[in-house]
């Protein structure tokens, strides 16, 4: 073929592929602190040292079927282009979200740490449950972390009118909650902390 | 094309006149090897003989089946090693029953050699003698040159080559005469002849073995002959030629394009040559890591990958020299990473040691060379190529320069403690120098700072460099165990260096997450010694995540991917809150969790994980 531009379109696909990566990454860090991704390269396990125990988890695999006609490129369809690169970003993304949860669920399953709705009245009756098997968390600054509350879209909005429409009593008793595990974030910061040699607080 | 041989080695003789030799039947074993038994061969192995001491009868037979029992051949070859000589006008092979006061009797003439070939429908003839005065078999040539034998279409043409003139004896060293090493030598691909023709043939190999040995004063002249020729006058394949006449295997290995391995090596030619015409840039090793890697994955056997990796290794090396330059152990590291899976096959075993030998052979050198420029030039570790800004890329490359430096003296030291002394010198330079590079800036450095450290300790020499460690470990901790991430675009890193000294945080993107070097750093501390000073201010590094691949085995520990084995991430704050901890929750999971036992790894063994780990720096050796 003549002036194939050989290098230079290697070099374009590297670095649309390290775009696409990096949105992909943008996109989950919505939910997990870019801090806490971490990049392995190699072997197909991690373990998770805890001082109850250590577990083996495998990696596990994530993978999108691309393609793209040459009839759509002869034609010069850019939306082609744009709508490749969403699916590789989409296709990555939800996969890993869906992966994170399911491992979130089976962790809360296992340990006994999930609410039954049915058990409960109401939406802000299992929010209220939820929130007192909840530990909070202090962030590197110090402050406490309130938790993260994921949804699906169409439970997001009975929940909220479930909550507004409760009495002042139930919004005492969440900030009273919230109190009591703010105080105890705390403590535990400090006696985290105070087990460094080089602190004394 | 149908190729067959006799080879006939005749050691012993019942006759008192004729001294036993020890070297005629190892020659035509060679001979049958290569020409009848190698991947070069084009002789059909049911329709050639060898023949050991034989008396007259035995070759007559052989002679008769060959040309006449079965489907008479294009090519015919006779070799001979034994005595011979001229008796009345006629040169006479000496077999077994052989006596010299009646040898038209019991010795094989040449004339009825000519009458026997003459009668059958063979195309063409070799014949190589290997014996005392074999050129006096001129004399039998005008029993062949005659009109009803030679000249008319169809008759056979023949290539003679003689070892020795017809007043000269023919000499033999070890067990072998000289013409048949110098011909097996040619013939075997030891040596190269030409790249032109597919097949050899005899006059021509004759010359050039006797160029060779009038070059060596050799005091034997062989001579060749041919007559009747026309067409290919084949007498073997040549190792050197190749179907593609743009790139020759030969042009970047020692490995005969023709050989099996050569074949294999054919289809990574166009990025072998590339590599060994550019090697400079900083990924030119890995590549070419990745080529011999894939190249040795498609040949058959151990055997061929040893072939292999010494073709092209020391072709590679040999690039270099005489001088001497890091790229040399960077090419043995490299070809030591892809023998470490076979290192229980003996032959590996000892093409592992030979590079090894090789790597002590260039790593001394490189040693004296770095402290002799040292000496005379303190800015020597200094890049000053390039124009304007260039130089300012020291801030960056020169601890990771430093860091390597330090790691392949160390890897010298695995092979040769005795160069410590030498060593110690080049680190005194550094100490007096460059101390303000000692410094942690990428994750790169950490395989080698970590096998500097690791070797140091093992040889209970640890005091001679705990300053170093000091230093590395007071900067990590000083910017808060903030290094750049593996293989960071060259653009990122000037962004990379700029925030690691202008802001508290640096991107995310841009630093290693989690990082192997401080794991490295703490192992290292406990080890030296000043865990506990590092105890003081490890709160500096709360909330950082170490991490460490603990390797199921050390065969995989070459492969571009580890497949076996496990990450472990340590969070500092929450999985540990001392250097001691640390290094208890390691050993504890190492040992779980590998099959590598620590205390029984061979010099062999420890030397290829540091090896694989220079070369691929996303590793760390944990077993040195």
């Amino acid at each position: 073929m003549p002036f194939s531009y050989k290098t230079e379109s290697k070099k374009f696909g590297k670095a649309l592929l390290e775009m696409a990566v990096r949105a992909h990454r943008e996109k989950i860090s919505q939910y997990v602190s870019k801090d806490n991704m971490h990049s392995f390269q190699h072997g197909r396990s991690w373990l998770t040292v805890r001082e109850d125990g250590t577990e083996e988890s495998s990696f596990k695999e994530a993978g999108v079927e691309l393609s793209i006609g040459y009839e759509d490129l002869i034609k010069n369809d850019i939306n082609q282009f744009f709508q490749f690169l969403d699916t590789f970003i989409e296709g990555f993304t939800s996969q890993t979200m869906q992966g994170m949860f399911q491992t979130i669920s089976e962790s809360c399953d296992k340990i006994g740490n999930t609410v039954n709705q049915k058990e409960n009245a109401s939406q802000a009756e299992v929010f209220l449950e939820m929130l007192k098997k909840v530990e909070f968390s202090v962030n590197e600054n110090g402050q406490v972390e309130l938790p993260q509350i994921h949804v699906g879209t169409d439970a997001a909005e009975p929940l909220m009118q479930s909550l507004e429409s409760q009495g002042e009593e139930f919004h005492a008793e969440v900030e009273r909650i919230k109190q009591e595990k703010s105080e105890a974030a705390l403590k535990k910061e400090k006696v985290r902390l105070n087990r460094y040699k080089g602190i004394d607080i | 094309m149908k190729a067959y041989l006799v080879a006939i080695g005749c050691d012993d003789y019942q006759s008192e006149t004729l001294n036993d030799l020890s070297g005629a039947e190892n020659d035509a074993s060679a001979v049958y090897d290569v020409l009848v038994d190698s991947e070069y061969s084009i002789y059909e192995k049911e329709s050639s003989y060898l023949l050991k001491s034989p008396v007259i009868n035995d070759v007559k037979g052989a002679l008769e089946e060959a040309l006449f029992d079965k489907e008479c051949p294009d090519i015919f070859t006779l070799f001979f090693a034994g005595h011979g000589g001229v008796v009345d006008g006629t040169y006479y092979l000496c077999l077994n029953e052989t006596k010299t006061d009646r040898m038209s009797f019991t010795g094989l003439s040449l004339t009825e050699i000519f009458r026997i070939v003459s009668s059958s429908e063979v195309k063409h003839v070799n014949l190589i003698i290997d014996a005392c005065n074999t050129a006096g078999l001129v004399h039998d040539l005008l029993s062949l040159i005659k009109p009803e034998l030679m000249g008319a279409k169809g008759s056979f043409g023949i290539s003679i080559l003689a070892a020795a003139a017809s007043d000269e004896y023919a000499g033999e060293v070890a067990g072998q005469g000289l013409l048949t090493g110098s011909l097996i030598n040619l013939i075997s691909g030891r040596e190269k002849v030409n790249s032109d023709v597919e097949f050899l043939d005899l006059v021509n190999l004759g010359r050039v073995i006797s160029t060779k040995f009038i070059q060596e004063g050799k005091d034997q002249t062989p001579s060749s002959w041919g007559m009747n020729l026309y067409g290919p006058s084949i007498f073997s394949k040549n190792p050197y030629h190749s179907q593609d006449d743009t790139i020759s295997t030969h042009d970047f290995s020692f490995i005969p394009p023709a050989s099996r391995v050569g074949m294999v090596l054919l289809n990574y030619k166009d990025d072998l040559w590339g590599l060994y015409d550019d090697l400079d840039n900083t990924e030119g090793v890995r590549d070419f890591l990745e080529v011999i890697r894939s190249a040795g994955e498609a040949v058959d056997n151990t055997d061929d990958l040893v072939t292999l990796l010494k073709g092209v290794g020391y072709r590679f090396i040999e690039k270099f020299s005489p001088e001497c330059d890091f790229k040399q152990l960077e090419l043995i590291n490299a070809i030591s990473t892809v023998l470490i899976p076979y290192l229980s096959n003996e032959k590996a075993r000892v093409a592992f040691s030979e590079f090894m030998a090789l790597f002590k052979f260039y790593s001394v050198r490189l040693l004296d060379d770095t402290l002799a420029n040292l000496q005379e030039d303190k800015y020597y570790l200094i890049n000053k190529e390039g124009a304007g800004f260039d130089v300012l890329s020291n801030y960056y490359y020169l601890p990771i320069r430093l860091s390597k430096l330090v790691g392949y003296f160390a890897q010298l030291l695995l092979v040769d403690e005795g160069s410590n002394k030498k060593v110690s010198a080049f680190l005194d330079l550094v100490r007096k120098d460059y101390r303000g590079h000692l410094m942690v800036i990428s994750e790169e450095q950490a395989p080698y700072l970590h096998s500097f450290f690791g070797i140091y300790h093992v040889l209970g020499k640890g005091d001679q460099v705990k300053d170093f460690l000091i230093s590395y470990m007071r900067d990590y901790i000083g910017c808060s165990g903030q290094v750049a991430a593996l293989n960071l675009p060259t653009e990122d890193t000037l962004k990379f260096l700029i925030q690691r000294y202008a802001q508290n945080k640096v991107n995310i993107e841009y630093k290693s997450n989690p990082d192997s070097l401080g794991a490295s750093l703490l192992l290292q501390s406990n080890a030296y010694g000043i865990g506990e000073d590092v105890d003081s201010v490890l709160h500096i590094l709360d909330r950082h995540s170490f991490h460490l691949f603990i390797p199921s085995n050390i065969s995989q520990f070459g492969e571009k991917v580890i497949e076996n084995g496990f990450n472990m991430v340590l969070r500092c704050g929450s999985n540990f809150w001392t250097c001691k901890d640390f290094n208890d929750i390691v050993k504890e999971h190492f040992d779980k969790y590998s099959e590598v036992d620590l205390s029984s790894l061979s010099s062999i063994e420890k030397f290829s994980c540091v090896a694989s780990s220079f070369v691929q720096p996303d590793r760390i050796p944990l077993m040195v």
